[in-house]
């Protein structure tokens, strides 16, 4: 059981089974010099050096934000900034206008304990973690952190070789209301968690700026990947294991846009999860407990809706610091914006390369969400559209690819 | 045939990839300004390709291996009338020699005025920014395409509905809050298309003979009302008629919160209040005529599939057998 005292110091409080350290994930890193880092103009300073690969989308609204926040509070150094094409360079110089820009990852220079942050497509991820990894550099990947859980394995197995860490971005992890949310369903603070419903739907918004390298679009991974994979970390750091009940989607010979989950966990609670990228819908997380209700508007990471039991009304407000006897009740929101929550994941990742804290999120975490997804495709069903006419209804069933055609 | 689609992320151009997809062609190559707008079409295994569409080169780039150019897309105002005539040099650059654009019939007005057609001048005096720049960028086009000797159709739907539509969209959340609103009775005329009949329209025009540099309007083939377009969706919501509301008249030129000073319980869109003031059916003779246009889908069957589409988006799914 976690401390009730402390629900948001992570530090103190004893990992849960879902946050038990695997000799893989967490592994202190080696203090020895990687041979082929070792160059006469690289030396290390008080601040650790990071090099952000991927200079796209992702690196524009996640990473780049708050590592201008870091860099300007001293906490480190953005070293490089690589990508093959200017314009997206370009587009992160002139956040990070000191870090060198670089068309290849193999042209950077860096001392050993770098910490390399790869938010490229995923399909480069494995080659990109590797290269760094040779080198003596640490990575931090983003999600998914592999295109198979096959892939994933080998990824771990190269970073226990090399002694580096390998965390995965998963921010979602750093909200104030889903910490508390799996505090509720890990200590059954309201009863054991009994059903959840899902709904996480949006279409991308477009940073300004932000051109695309090339003008022939390649498939992006579908939905369930894209924002699925986020949601089924959420449910497995909060729940634990988890089996899918059943899986459909509506791709018809490419890659899916909406998709619908049922998945049952080992406490017995179950729920659906529905995943849309061409329709925005609520963007919400509710979970029943034995005793209440809980709600989480996931747009709104330090915000939390509870019905508890058969109270009169429902409580809606704001995460705030834990309360005390001795001490004044604050009534300051816990910082909780997305990039409050990368700001904290990359300092608990630069913390587990200086030895001074336990990686948060290491691959090994990743992998059971990256398991989940494949189980999904495995148990593929065509999702029914019910707006389409008779002839077009029967087409999209004959169009629905087998199954061991996708995510090859 | 192989078409370029123009706007494949917008809901026009996502149904019409699903319908010549799912249904009898031809193949297509859709092209979106950026990889977010492919999202859809990507979920078939079709060409995709990611366009300036303010740039000559980048735009007849993508339409290599094309012969006709469908255009579907929206933009800024500022960006429509531009984008006119970079389509038209594109197309002219990559060979292509016929050109469908979809314009709106509120190149009329929101409220067109009795014995409107196509033949009618174009509303000189729009409220909206974006519908003076429809009315420059189709005389655009027509002006370019002639000088580049372009084969070019420009449909002017009426307000489009159906699944994936904000109108349906916003209709639904209405009805769900109870603040759908009506303004004089609901009498007046709703001039609608629904998403299945503007792409059968667009199909027709691949391959129409006749019409090539003229305008045509797109409708539903039913006269409604607005009432009945209103209580028909009530209908499919599961909600009761008699929750929308009756707003009787509004100011023409008021701002929505104050047209009802007395108990106003919601506040319409200026555009919605103009709409509702219609009065006049938008003939679709000419299409009919020269396209061979008649709306498969009749307008019960429409509200339906939009609102088997708004529980889906709802989260209620069901796997097919």
């Amino acid at each position: 059981m976690a401390s009730t005292s402390e629900p948001f110091d992570h530090s103190r409080r004893p990992a849960s089974k879902t946050e038990q350290p695997t000799p893989a994930a967490v592994r202190r890193p080696s203090r020895r010099r990687a041979k082929d880092t070792a160059h006469p103009d690289v030396r290390s300073n008080d601040r650790p050096d990071v090099i952000l690969v991927g200079c796209g989308t992702l690196a524009l609204e996640s990473f780049v934000p708050a590592l201008r926040t870091l860099q300007q509070a001293g906490s480190l150094h953005v070293r490089a900034i690589v990508d093959p094409d200017e314009n997206s360079r370009d587009s992160c110089r002139r956040t990070l206008p000191d870090a060198l820009p670089l068309s290849s990852l193999d042209a950077a220079v860096a001392p050993p304990d770098t910490l390399v942050i790869i938010a490229t497509p995923a399909r480069f991820h494995a080659a990109q973690t590797n290269a760094a990894l040779k080198r003596g550099w640490h990575v931090l990947c983003a999600n998914p952190f592999a295109t198979t859980a096959r892939e994933g394995a080998l990824m771990i197995a190269s970073a226990q070789r090399h002694e580096r860490l390998l965390a995965v971005d998963l921010t979602p992890r750093f909200f104030p209301a889903a910490r508390y949310l799996r505090t509720l369903c890990q200590d059954h603070l309201l009863g054991p968690p009994i059903n959840f419903r899902i709904h996480e739907g949006t279409t991308r918004r477009i940073p300004e700026g932000a051109l695309p390298a090339s003008e022939k679009f390649e498939s992006p991974d579908g939905v369930l990947t894209e924002l699925g994979l986020p949601v089924l970390d959420l449910l497995t750091w909060c729940l634990g294991r988890a089996s899918v009940i059943s899986y459909s989607d509506d791709a018809m010979g490419g890659v899916e846009a909406n998709a619908f989950i049922e998945l049952s966990f080992s406490e017995n609670a179950r729920g659906t999860i529905h995943l849309s990228r061409d329709w925005p819908t609520e963007q919400a997380c509710t979970f029943v407990f034995e005793r209440g209700i809980v709600r989480w508007d996931t747009t709104h990471p330090g915000g939390l809706t509870f019905q508890l039991g058969s109270a009169p009304s429902a409580v809606h407000g704001e995460l705030v610091a834990p309360l005390s006897l001795r001490q004044i009740p604050s009534t300051d929101p816990l910082l909780a914006t997305p990039t409050h929550a990368m700001v904290a994941e990359l300092q608990n990742t630069l913390g587990a390369i200086t030895r001074r804290e336990t990686l948060r999120v290491p691959a090994t975490e990743a992998m059971h969400s990256l398991a989940l997804v494949e189980e999904c495709y495995a148990r593929r069903a065509s999702l029914l559209q019910p707006w389409l006419p008779r002839n077009e209804a029967v087409q999209a069933r004959a169009f629905s690819p087998p199954v061991a055609l996708r995510r090859s | 045939m192989k078409v370029a689609l123009i706007g494949a992320g917008g809901f026009v151009g996502a149904r019409i990839i699903e319908s010549f997809q799912l249904g009898e062609g031809p193949s297509l190559t859709a092209i979106g300004r950026h990889p977010a707008e492919l999202t859809s079409a990507a979920r078939f295994a079709i060409d995709t390709r990611v366009a300036d569409f303010l740039n000559v080169e980048s735009l007849a780039r993508s339409f290599t291996g094309c012969s006709v150019v469908v255009h579907a897309a929206g933009g800024a105002p500022a960006d429509l009338k531009r984008g006119a005539t970079v389509l038209c040099r594109a197309a002219t650059l990559a060979g292509v020699r016929r050109i469908v654009y979809l314009s709106s019939a509120d190149v009329h007005g929101l409220c067109p005025p009795v014995g409107t057609d196509e033949k009618s001048a174009l509303h000189p005096r729009h409220v909206d920014e974006t519908h003076h720049a429809l009315v420059q960028a189709e005389r655009q086009l027509f002006t370019e395409a002639r000088q580049f000797g372009l084969a070019t159709f420009a449909l002017r739907p009426a307000l489009v509905y159906g699944p994936r539509s904000k109108v349906i969209a916003q209709l639904a959340s209405a009805l769900r809050k109870e603040r759908a609103g009506l303004i004089q009775n609901g009498d007046g005329i709703c001039n609608c298309v629904y998403i299945d009949n503007l792409v059968a329209a667009v199909r027709l025009t691949l391959r129409a003979k006749t019409g090539a540099g003229a305008a045509f309007l797109i409708a539903d083939k039913e006269t409604l009302t607005w009432r009945e377009f209103f209580h028909a969706a009530a209908s499919e919501f599961s909600s009761s008629a008699g929750s929308i509301l009756s707003l009787g008249e509004v100011p023409a030129d008021s701002s929505p919160s104050a047209a009802d000073e007395a108990p106003a319980p919601l506040a319409l869109p200026p555009d919605l209040i103009a709409r509702q003031r219609c009065t006049w059916k938008l003939p679709i003779a000419r299409a009919a005529q020269e396209l061979g246009y008649e709306p498969p889908v009749p307008f019960a069957e429409a509200m339906r599939r939009s609102f088997a589409w708004w529980r889906f988006a709802q989260g209620e799914f069901s796997v097919a057998a």
